[in-house]
């Protein structure tokens, strides 16, 4: 009963006009970013970021969650029209989406990416209902040694479910980990490592940073090439599936909004890896399939419910632990934070309305998405004609824009140009990003858990393998790093099916 | 990818050593009571030690036989607008947001791109206002004024 009450208590929270035309706001701009290549929800939920903070915290993160998860479904678009990704979790969209079109079926692919990605997205939100509040209950027991334990395993999962070198991944943990020690002492208060710049103080922002290391570098490497675009010149007719799309494509859907769930729960995993991994599932499972890569619906609409159903997924760690999954979970609980709010499990005891509100805002969310999408489309191709010779100078400004507006700061914007070339560097050397951003946010939990874990065990690091729930994580953490002898937990098995998709 | 991976793991280590030597300087502390520099020590010695094995397969491995096909680069275009990027944040509080971002806009268009003069000014023009509509005016965000300022052209132009 007490459950029933506060789900209601979301939805009186959420359909407030104000908060309606947010999530309105949130869920239309997320598209737009959606659809333009260069500019993700990291870079949108920091350059609006500012602008919240003169309005209702429920309101601020009913918005930058409707940009995140309406993302995903404008990635498609480009995916399927131009062959060019919006989003990365689009990418392997491209694969059957683009085919589909070119044999003038782009109407079916746009649709059936448009209603996957909304069963995946309420599939996510019903299971980030049931999970996050029993998790949230029990995570208030947890303790120093426990938090602890758990950010090291969302970090070396991170590590483990990327793409790259897991060497590299690790690496990108430890300077990640060195970079959140700039600024002040999180026990002691005392500065360490600023270098005498005052604005270092409290560290270095993680929107500047994030902005550069994605963003900036982005717009970089885009300008080293050449950006084609091809768009159809045909008519976008039958947006609506016919019976035979919705009988091929009904157990995609099903299949999708599975794995898109709980690989969205865990650190790393989120929108991109589940779309990739739906793929090649779908591929496995298909009576042919030697047909995929060339335009079948299952290859559309596997993905694009997994990535969907991943990033409402993404938000139970977020809202249960306080545990940031992927970098736009980080800018996410940066938000949070900015609103005075503390995310995990506090945040149900805190702020139940902006606990249940925004939960049931992505009922209303995904709802929204489909009613803007199919009638939009059309806009949308017309956005995608933008040249990219117009659109990174536009990229740029509002990268300034939000990296100065979080503390009316230079500093941040010269930092952020600075990331700007290191993530540069690390996209040619092959390093990846998200390691470090998540490093970077949980580096203070991290040590402040630790430290007092030390001070309340009286220096003993056994305080990590006498409690249950802290030593299963550190174990699971031993297997992953050490366990690629046993043919389950073999990482390159995940990387080769990753690699073929690319190819 | 052996010589950048030697390249990226060296320098990599070189931070990690930097960063250990510094958390020696601020304090340890003891275990039972651990110090300003007990995390960064031990964060430089985990980012040192992961970039290990890297440097030792870059250095060791064998060489792949077939060479990766060379995409064409355009490393002066990035080079172009880093600088400019960079000379931008430099003028930034000299110039202000209106004037600085325009400027860049120019040199983007201009020099990193080949736009005609009149399309170059007429874009950048039209992105420096809006986005100073939007950003400024709208959604209320503070923006570098600079030496000259020009916020009474907003209010004038409204």
């Amino acid at each position: 009963m007490d459950y029933l009450n506060s789900v209601l208590f979301g939805f009186q929270v959420c359909l407030q006009p104000i908060n309606l035309v947010y999530c309105f706001i949130g869920v239309l701009l997320g598209t737009l970013v959606g659809v333009l290549p260069g500019l993700g929800p990291l870079g949108a939920i920091a350059l609006l970021l500012p602008s919240t903070f003169t309005i209702s915290p429920v309101s601020g993160i009913i918005m930058i969650s409707g940009i995140y998860y309406g993302a995903m479904y404008g990635g498609s678009t480009t995916s399927i029209l131009v062959n060019i990704p919006g989003e990365t979790a689009s990418v392997v969209t491209c694969l059957d989406g683009y085919q589909m079109a070119r044999k003038g079926r782009a109407g079916p692919a746009l649709g059936i990416a448009a209603f996957g990605s909304f069963i995946g997205g309420t599939f996510g939100v019903v299971g980030l209902m049931l999970v996050a509040y029993p998790l949230a209950q029990f995570a208030l027991k947890f303790g120093p040694p426990e938090y602890f334990s758990l950010v090291c395993l969302g970090l070396i999962i991170t590590t483990y479910l990327g793409r790259g070198s897991m060497s590299k991944a690790l690496a990108m943990v430890g300077l990640g980990l060195v970079l959140s020690s700039v600024g002040m002492d999180v026990i002691s208060g005392q500065s360490r490592f600023t270098f005498g710049i005052i604005e270092l103080r409290d560290g270095v922002d993680v929107v500047p940073l994030t902005m550069g290391l994605f963003g900036i570098s982005e717009v970089l490497m885009n300008l080293e090439g050449t950006m084609k675009k091809e768009i159809f010149q045909t008519k976008i007719k039958n947006l609506l599936p016919t019976l035979k799309d919705w009988a091929d494509s009904i157990w995609s859907i099903l299949r999708g909004s599975v794995i898109g769930f709980f690989l969205g729960v865990l650190p790393g995993g989120g929108g991109v890896i589940s779309s990739f991994l739906s793929y090649a599932v779908e591929k496995k499972l298909s009576k042919h399939p030697e047909k995929f890569g060339t335009g079948v619906i299952e290859g559309v609409a596997g993905p694009e419910t997994a990535n969907n159903a991943g990033v409402t997924g993404a938000f139970i760690p977020l809202f249960g632990l306080g545990i940031p999954s992927n970098p736009v979970t980080a800018i996410l609980l940066a938000a949070l934070m900015i609103h005075g709010l503390q995310p995990g499990p506090m945040l149900l005891q805190q702020s139940p309305d902006v606990f249940w509100g925004v939960i049931i805002s992505m009922y209303l969310g995904n709802i929204m998405l489909v009613i803007l999408n199919l009638p939009l489309i059309g806009v949308w191709v017309q956005i995608v004609k933008i040249p990219y010779r117009i659109l990174f100078p536009l990229i740029v400004v509002f990268c300034v824009v939000g990296a100065y507006s979080i503390n009316n700061s230079l500093v941040d914007v010269a930092i952020m140009v600075f990331f700007g070339i290191v993530g540069y560097m690390m996209r040619k050397f092959r390093y990846e990003g998200a390691p470090l951003v998540l490093a970077y946010v949980l580096g203070p939990m991290m040590e402040k858990n630790l430290r007092q874990s030390l001070i309340i065990s009286d220096g003993s690091f056994l305080i990590f393998l006498t409690r249950p729930l802290s030593a299963s994580a550190l174990l699971i953490c031993l297997v992953l790093l050490f366990g690629s002898h046993i043919p389950f937990f073999r990482r390159r098995k995940i990387a080769e099916v990753l690699e073929k998709i690319n190819d | 990818m052996r010589k950048s991976d030697q390249i990226s793991s060296i320098v990599l280590i070189i931070v990690a050593i930097v960063v250990c030597f510094a958390s020696i300087r601020i304090g340890l502390g003891t275990f039972n009571t651990p110090d300003l520099g007990f995390v960064p020590f031990f964060a430089g010695v985990f980012l040192g030690l992961t970039s290990l094995p890297t440097l030792i397969k870059a250095t060791l491995g064998k060489k792949s036989e077939i060479a990766a096909p060379q995409e064409h680069v355009n490393l002066r275009k990035v080079i172009k607008a880093y600088i400019g990027l960079i000379l931008y944040v430099a003028f930034l509080p000299l110039l202000g947001y209106p004037i600085g971002t325009f400027l860049l806009m120019l040199f983007f268009f201009k020099g990193v791109e080949t736009m005609k003069w009149r399309w170059a000014v007429l874009t950048g023009t039209l992105i420096v206002l809006g986005s100073y509509l939007i950003f400024y005016v709208w959604l209320q965000c503070m923006l570098p004024v600079g030496l000259v300022d020009i916020r009474w052209l907003t209010r004038w132009i409204i």
